[in-house]
């Protein structure tokens, strides 16, 4: 069963100037994506700054709106309901973030940061919050005695259980993992890594797992997909993707990933320049000017994901002639 | 022949009148001509032993023990930590070097980036301003911007990420440096530009013969850099050998979790190995050997004495019970 599907997905942002307030420019930060994730599978999406990819997390959340395209939630279009429905919908819904310094209120205890949502979504009955709390920091790893607890008595790694734990508070049933071992030690972002597979197993749920780092993208998902200046070059299985990279730009981003082995042969492939503004998208396949096998044909004409089961890229290097002028 | 001798170097800083040990007795050399990487989490004390050889050590903290030699003309009379301030403003820029993780906040941002290359000339080689603006622009094209006339008169905001960096680097070695100091010279920056960094550092490097230390968190990055690496944590080297060695034939069963911890692309696993609990905060490291509250081999010892750092086989340096 599909959990999440997303359908041409849009955002563009305006650039105003600040003295006579008329637009300057757009930003098109994701610009027309598409994909699905199965219930209690997780999609990893991979790429650099400026791709899309945490933007992608926020326009499925509704943190941000978006201007084009459509989501649904177990095949119910949640793009288009009233702010007033979607907060019914919004405890299915999730977010995992980046930072956990930054997301807890400071002020607030364990205990209360994590009631909030239980009152808000009237999860549980108030006279049941204690259960439910100690409940919670049992299944992220965490003591009952930390209840009492500020976020500031925390190490970054215990911090982050604690923003997973306010995630599944809702009992949700899919979360945008947004960059969540990126800030943290490496002797403790495994520990994370396989908490959070832990959880997927134990209820069932569906992970749209951002980051930029290759490595963990490979652990955690069942899919891939990389994204480059809005768009979605290459989509497919894990394995797949990583084995068989067809598209010059996932070659490229592999290449570059070192690899903790001194003994490693490295054929890294050189791209030229670096990654144009998201204010400028070139014409033709935004890849172009970067890519080491662009062709005439790529200046002027947008390669489309090519449609397989098991592996999409949108790249001229795979298309049939027919398919460049569709 | 080396260049750089650290002896027991104790940096602790003094915050809410608690003591933190952050650099806590630590002794490595770097040789003419080789890359040292220092590697560890957060808290390992790695980035406050760059600014203690740097002098750049402020309140509240203080180098409470230590000798820093730097050997200038073959004889090692310099113990930098000696030195007034005005002869480490004469070393720092001239002899050692260094470019730091955030090349934005590094730059001046009113400033051309061109006369900001040539500024260390200026100061250091007394040439005239236009000598120094051409041999700026030279630099500007050894470290990869291509049309550096035209880019001498930019601003730091008109630079990418990866040419903010690219500028660092011209600064940094624009005087010819013995030793050059990269703290988490990628860090932020996005992977295809993380590699083209890493390979321009290792070509001028090789090319000037130059001495690095490298500072990072990344064992890819280690791998791929480093002639020798220093393993930090909580304030002290836990194991000290070569790049190939280390790999091979971890000893430190703190670098052996490492090794084991980090997610590879080259093989799949269900599960990922962990090392257990958290980084001790530094007022309150254990007793004995500070990894003891995490270590998987962990003996009674190991909670009462701090092990020293042994060389255990040539060119392999351990401090763990295991081995002593």
């Amino acid at each position: 069963m599909e959990m999440i599907r997303v359908e041409n997905l849009k955002k563009t942002f305006a650039l105003k100037s600040k003295v006579l307030g008329i637009k300057t420019g757009e930003v098109h930060a994701v610009n027309g994506i598409n994909f699905g994730i199965q219930r209690g599978k997780t999609l990893g999406l991979v790429g650099e700054s400026g791709s899309g990819k945490s933007t992608t997390g926020r326009l499925i959340l509704r943190l941000l709106e978006p201007t084009e395209g459509k989501v649904s939630l177990e095949g119910r279009d949640i793009s288009k309901i009233s702010n007033r429905e979607f907060r019914k919908m919004r405890k299915n819904i999730q977010m995992v973030f980046q930072n956990p310094y930054s997301v807890l209120d400071y002020k607030m205890t364990i205990e209360d940061i994590l009631i909030q949502p239980l009152h808000i979504h009237k999860i549980v009955t108030p006279l049941e919050y204690k259960k439910e709390v100690e409940r919670l920091l049992g299944i992220v790893g965490l003591s009952k005695k930390d209840r009492k607890k500020f976020p500031h008595e925390f190490s970054g790694g215990q911090r982050q259980r604690i923003g997973i734990a306010r995630a599944l508070a809702t009992q949700p049933k899919f979360i945008v993992c947004d960059e969540p071992v990126s800030a943290l030690d490496v002797s403790v972002q495994s520990q994370i890594i396989n908490l959070l597979k832990d959880l997927q197993k134990e209820y069932h749920l569906t992970y749209l797992f951002i980051a930029h780092g290759l490595n963990v993208i490979k652990h955690v998902s069942d899919e891939v997909a990389v994204m480059y200046l809005g768009k979605i070059v290459e989509i497919g299985e894990v394995e797949e993707v990583f084995e068989r990279p067809k598209h010059p730009y996932t070659m490229a981003l592999m290449s570059a990933s070192p690899i903790p082995n001194p003994e490693a042969k490295r054929n890294r492939i050189h791209l030229n320049d670096e990654i144009p503004s998201a204010l400028n998208i070139p014409k033709g396949c935004s890849f172009h000017p970067r890519c080491p096998k662009a062709m005439e044909v790529c200046k002027e004409i947008e390669p489309k994901l090519k449609v397989d089961k098991t592996h999409e890229v949108a790249c001229h290097l795979f298309h049939g002639t027919e398919d460049n002028h569709d | 022949m080396k260049l750089l001798q650290v002896k027991n170097l104790k940096t602790y800083f003094y915050i809410d009148k608690e003591e933190v040990p952050a650099v806590d007795g630590v002794d490595f050399d770097i040789n003419q001509g080789e890359v040292l990487a220092l590697i560890g989490e957060s808290g390992s004390g790695k980035s406050v032993t760059s600014m203690s050889i740097m002098g750049l050590i402020d309140e509240p903290g203080k180098i409470i023990s230590g000798e820093i030699l730097f050997n200038r003309q073959d004889i090692f009379e310099d113990d930098l930590l000696q030195k007034s301030d005005k002869q480490m403003r004469f070393l720092r820029g001239k002899e050692i070097s260094m470019i730091y993780q955030d090349p934005l906040s590094s730059l001046h941002p009113m400033i051309k980036v061109g006369e900001q290359v040539a500024e260390a000339l200026m100061i250091h080689e007394n040439t005239t301003k236009a000598e120094a603006k051409g041999k700026a622009i030279e630099m500007m094209k050894r470290v990869g911007i291509s049309d550096g006339e035209k880019r001498y008169d930019e601003f730091p905001g008109q630079f990418s990420g990866g040419m903010r960096q690219r500028i660092m680097i011209a600064m940094a070695i624009i005087c010819n440096p013995r030793l050059l100091i990269a703290d988490e010279p990628t860090t932020a920056l996005d992977v295809t530009i993380q590699a083209e960094i890493l390979d321009l550092l290792r070509r001028l490097q090789s090319e000037n013969r130059m001495s690095m230390m490298l500072i990072t968190h990344d064992l890819g990055v280690v791998a791929e850099m480093a002639d020798r690496v220093c393993v930090m944590y909580c304030g002290k080297i836990m194991e000290e050998t070569t790049n190939q060695r280390l790999f091979k034939n971890p000893k430190n069963p703190y670098t052996k979790g490492l090794m084991k911890c980090i997610p590879r692309i080259d093989d799949k696993l269900e599960y990922l190995d962990t090392i257990e609990g958290y980084v001790p905060h530094p007022t309150d490291f254990p007793k004995g050997c500070r990894f003891s509250t995490r270590c998987p081999e962990v003996m009674a010892h190991c909670k009462e004495e701090l092990p020293e750092l042994r060389e255990v086989e040539p060119g392999h340096k351990v401090r763990c019970w295991l081995y002593g």
